[in-house]
C-alpha cells in the first residue's frame, strides 16, 4: 500500500496516492466536473488526462491556468475550480438563441446596444481572478548548452538520450509530465521497463527536467524550456522530438460532456493512476481502434455495454456529466464514453521549427 | 462548401482592378473600389485573407497622433470605425472604451503634454491625464510606472477576423471576386504600363494592380520593377488566459515601446519591441520578445504575474524610413497603385482606403492623402511623427 497525502478542495479534504496528479484524485472522489467552457459556460472534465486540453484547469493554492491531470498531488494544497462570474446565468441553454457567432450578426447597426451589450458580456464571460500575489513563484533565468536535447522522456526519448550520452555527449532530457516514462507508465507491465530506462539515463549523466515544457526554437537556435524553476534559453547543439503521439479526436453532438474522454487518457486513469474511470462504457471507434482499451476495461471488470461508429451516436444525454448515450439502436446507459480514433504524431515544436514567412 | 465572400469560380481573364494581398487594406479598398462604381475589381491573396499582419495586430484604435499628417489621415479612419459594422453589416465587435497613452516617465509626460497641445489644434478630442487620474481610470497599473498619459475617449479596440470577413463578405456583394490560395508570380509591364498580373492560378490581363501585400510589398514592388526603400520587421505578441475584466481601455506603454487590451472575452493581448530589432522576415517567435514582454507587462500591470501566456505570436511588416503608409501612384509604372509600408495599418485601414478608392476612380488624390506619395521616400521629406510606440529603424542604430 503506497502512501496516502490530501488536499483541500473546495472545503472538503480529498485523499490521494502519492505520486497521483490531483485530476485523477478528483474524480476517484467522484468530482467529474472541473471547469465551464468560457462562452456557453458547459461543464467540461477530464479528457486528454495528459496535459494536452483545457478542460480540467483548476485553480491550485491561488494560482489559476493549473492542469489537473498532470499536477501532482504534494499533499496540504487548496485546489478550487474557477467559477462562472454569474454562475446563475443560463449560457448553456440560451445557446439555440444565440448560436457560435451571434455577435457578428446582431446589433451591427445599433451601436449603442452593441455597447451595452459588450460590457455585459464582458462581465458573464471574465472568469478567473488573478493569481494570489503569494501564489506566484519568482523562477529564475538560466543560459544553458547542451549538445543533445531530448524533448520527450517516453520509451523513445529515454532511448535516445541513453545513447546520446553514451557517445560522449552533454544532454537534456525535457518532459511535460511530472514522472518520465511517457505511455510506458500506463501500460500493465510498462511501470518497470520505464524505471529501468530512468535509472540507465541517470547512470549515463544525462539530465531529465520533469513539468518542463520546450516553447520551441526561434532563429537562432534557441529554445526556450519553462520548468517550475523559471525558463532556460537553451542553446542545442543537436535535437531529437520524441514528443509521441495525440489521440485523435471525433466530434460528437455533446461530445465535451464530463465522462467523455479519449482513450489513452481513459487508460492512463485505469493503469497509471490507479483510478476507475466509469462503470458502464461505450467504446465510439474508428476502425477497431478500440480493441486495446477495450481489453483493458474488460479486465478491470468496467462493463462495456456497447462499442460503435461514430456514425451511430444520436446524442450523449446528462447534465452536467453523462449518464446515457442515444445510438442509432437506441438509448443505453452508461456514465463513460470512450473515444478510440487512433493517434496522430504530437509534431507542432517540429513544424515550428519549420516555420516560415509566408502563412498558409 | 462555400465561404461567404469567397470566389467561386476561377479567375477570370481580364478586371479592371487587381489588389495584391487580401489583408485589411486590399480587401478594404476593394469594397470601397466597388462602391465607387468600378466594375470587376479582384484581390489576389496567397494564404486567407487576413493571415499576414492584418489577423496578427494588437487590434487597437486611435487617431490621437501628433503630427496634422497623421492625425488627420487617422482621423478619418477612427469616424469610419465608428460606424463600420453598420456599413458592412457585420458587428466588427468595435469596442470604443478609450486609448491610453501611458506616461512611464517625466520626459514621457512632457510628450503627452505637447501632444495634448497639437489634439486640441487639430481638433481631436483627447484629454491630458495626471498620475492620480490615469490610475483611478485603471486600477490594475502599478502607480511607480504612471507619470501621466494622454487619454483619447472614442478610441478603442475591434476584432480583427471580423473587420477582414466583414470586408470580405460586403465587397463580395459590390461584385468583388476574393481568390484566397493564389500566389502572385510576376507583373507585366509594357512600355512603361501594367498590362497584367501572372499568378500561380493563371495570368489576368488588368490595366491596373495595387500592392497591398503587407509584409511582402517590397517583393510585389519588385515584380513590376518598383524598387521600395522599405525593411521588413517582425512584430510578437502574445495572448493570456481569460481573467476578470480589469483593463477596459487601449493602452500604448510609451517609452516601454509596448500596447496592449483586454479582450471581451478576458484575455489579455499584448505586445512590446525592442529597442534594437533587427530586419527580419521569419515567423518564428524569440525567447528575447517574450521575456521582454513578460518583463514589462507584470512590472505595468502587478497582476499579470503567474498569469499564463496560451499564445504567442509573429507578424511582419514592411517599413518605411519614417514609418508612415506608402498611399497613391508608382511614377514609374503607370496603373501601378501602392497601399503598403504600414504599420498602424489595422486602425489606418478604413479611412485609407475610402480616400485611396477616391484617389483611383476619381484621379485625384484627396488631400489628406498627399503627404503619403511614395516620392516623399526618394527626396527625404519624410513626416515626423512623435507619438508611435514603435522601435523606428534609426534608433536602433
Amino acid at each position: 500500500m503506497s502512501k496516502r497525502v490530501a488536499f483541500t478542495f473546495e472545503g472538503r479534504t480529498v485523499s490521494a496516492e502519492e505520486g497521483q496528479s490531483i485530476g485523477a484524485a478528483l474524480h476517484a472522489a467522484g468530482v467529474r466536473t472541473l471547469s465551464w467552457s468560457s462562452k456557453y459556460r458547459r461543464p467540461r472534465g477530464l479528457r486528454c488526462v495528459r496535459g494536452v486540453c483545457p478542460s480540467c484547469t483548476v485553480r491550485v493554492d491561488g494560482l489559476p491556468g493549473v492542469l489537473a491531470c498532470t499536477t501532482p498531488v504534494r499533499g496540504g494544497e487548496v485546489v478550487e475550480r474557477i467559477r462562472p462570474a454569474v454562475p446563475w446565468f443560463p449560457a448553456d441553454r440560451l445557446s439555440r438563441l444565440a448560436p457560435a457567432g451571434f455577435y457578428y450578426e446582431h446589433l451591427a447597426r445599433q451601436p449603442r446596444l452593441w455597447r451595452r451589450a459588450e460590457r455585459l458580456l464582458a462581465r458573464l464571460a471574465g472568469q478567473a481572478e488573478p493569481p494570489a500575489p503569494n501564489a506566484v513563484a519568482t523562477g529564475g533565468f538560466q543560459e544553458r548548452s547542451v549538445d543533445l536535447l531530448v524533448v520527450g522522456a517516453g520509451r523513445t526519448g529515454l532511448t535516445a538520450a541513453i545513447e546520446g550520452a553514451r557517445s560522449g555527449r552533454s544532454v537534456l532530457v525535457v518532459e511535460r509530465d511530472y514522472v518520465a516514462g511517457g505511455r510506458l507508465l500506463s501500460e500493465p507491465n510498462g511501470r518497470e521497463l520505464a524505471e529501468r530506462l530512468v535509472a540507465e539515463v541517470r547512470a549515463t549523466g544525462a539530465e531529465v527536467l520533469l513539468s518542463a515544457i520546450d516553447l520551441g526554437v526561434d532563429d537562432d537556435g534557441v529554445h526556450g524550456v519553462v520548468h517550475p524553476g523559471g525558463l532556460i534559453a537553451l542553446h542545442a547543439r543537436d535535437v531529437r522530438f520524441a514528443t509521441g503521439t495525440y489521440d485523435r479526436e471525433i466530434a460528437l453532438p455533446d461530445g465535451d460532456r464530463p465522462g467523455v474522454m479519449l482513450a489513452s487518457g481513459v487508460q492512463r486513469l485505469l493503469v497509471r493512476e490507479r483510478v476507475r474511470p466509469g462503470t458502464r462504457a461505450v467504446i465510439v471507434e474508428v476502425a477497431r481502434e478500440g480493441d486495446p482499451i477495450a481489453r483493458l476495461l474488460a479486465a478491470a471488470g468496467i462493463e462495456v455495454v456497447a462499442r460503435c461508429a461514430p456514425g451511430e451516436v444520436r446524442s450523449i444525454r446528462g447534465r452536467p456529466a453523462v449518464t446515457a448515450i442515444q445510438l442509432a439502436r437506441g438509448r443505453l446507459r452508461c456514465d463513460l464514453v470512450v473515444v478510440a480514433a487512433g493517434s496522430r504524431p504530437a509534431d507542432e515544436l517540429v513544424r515550428q521549427a519549420d516555420l516560415t514567412k509566408r502563412a498558409v | 462548401m462555400a465561404v461567404p465572400g469567397i470566389a467561386r469560380g476561377p479567375l477570370r481573364p481580364r478586371y479592371d482592378a487587381v489588389i495584391i494581398g487580401g489583408g485589411l487594406q486590399g480587401v478594404a479598398l476593394a469594397y470601397e473600389l466597388a462602391r465607387k462604381g468600378m466594375r470587376d475589381v479582384c484581390v489576389v491573396e496567397a494564404s486567407y485573407p487576413g493571415a499576414g499582419a492584418s489577423g496578427r495586430n494588437g487590434e487597437l484604435i486611435r487617431s490621437a497622433f501628433s503630427s496634422p499628417e497623421w492625425a488627420t489621415l487617422f482621423e478619418i479612419s477612427l469616424r469610419k470605425w465608428h460606424t463600420l459594422s453598420a456599413e458592412l453589416d457585420v458587428n466588427v465587435l468595435f469596442t470604443p472604451a478609450g486609448y491610453l497613452v501611458l506616461a512611464s516617465t517625466e520626459a514621457d509626460f512632457r510628450r503627452c503634454r505637447l501632444a495634448a497641445e497639437r489634439h486640441r489644434q487639430l481638433g481631436i478630442r483627447t484629454d491630458l491625464l495626471d498620475a492620480r487620474s490615469v490610475c483611478q481610470a485603471v486600477p490594475a497599473l502599478n502607480p511607480d510606472r504612471v507619470a501621466g498619459g494622454l487619454f483619447q475617449r472614442d478610441g478603442g479596440f475591434a476584432h480583427h477576423d471580423a473587420v477582414v470577413w466583414g470586408y470580405v463578405r460586403a465587397a463580395a456583394w459590390q461584385g468583388v471576386e476574393v481568390h484566397p490560395f493564389t500566389t502572385v508570380t510576376g507583373i507585366r509591364v509594357e512600355g512603361g504600363r501594367v498590362t497584367g498580373v501572372e499568378t500561380t492560378c493563371g495570368t489576368i490581363s488588368t490595366p491596373m494592380v495595387v500592392d497591398a501585400a503587407g509584409g511582402q510589398a517590397r517583393e510585389v514592388a519588385a515584380l513590376a520593377g518598383v524598387a521600395l526603400p522599405t525593411r521588413t520587421l517582425r512584430l510578437e505578441a502574445f495572448v493570456t488566459e481569460a481573467l476578470r475584466p480589469f483593463l477596459r481601455p487601449g493602452v500604448a506603454l510609451l517609452s516601454l515601446l509596448g500596447y496592449c487590451h483586454q479582450t471581451t472575452r478576458g484575455e489579455f493581448v499584448g505586445g512590446t519591441e525592442q529597442r534594437i530589432m533587427e530586419p527580419e522576415d521569419s515567423l518564428r517567435t524569440t525567447l528575447v520578445g517574450l521575456r521582454d514582454a513578460c518583463q514589462k507587462f507584470v512590472d505595468v500591470f502587478p497582476l499579470l504575474a503567474g498569469v499564463r501566456l496560451i499564445r504567442q505570436w509573429a507578424g511582419v511588416v514592411d517599413l518605411t524610413p519614417d514609418l508612415a503608409p506608402v498611399l497613391g501612384p508608382a511614377p514609374e509604372v503607370e496603373g501601378f497603385w501602392l497601399d503598403c509600408g504600414w504599420i498602424y495599418g489595422f486602425m489606418g485601414a478604413p479611412g485609407a482606403a475610402l480616400l485611396l478608392a477616391r484617389a483611383i476612380v476619381d484621379g485625384r488624390m484627396p488631400a489628406p492623402l498627399a503627404p503619403f506619395t511614395v516620392e516623399r521616400l526618394y527626396t527625404g521629406r519624410l513626416i515626423k511623427e512623435a507619438s508611435l510606440v514603435v522601435a523606428s529603424p534609426e534608433s536602433a542604430a
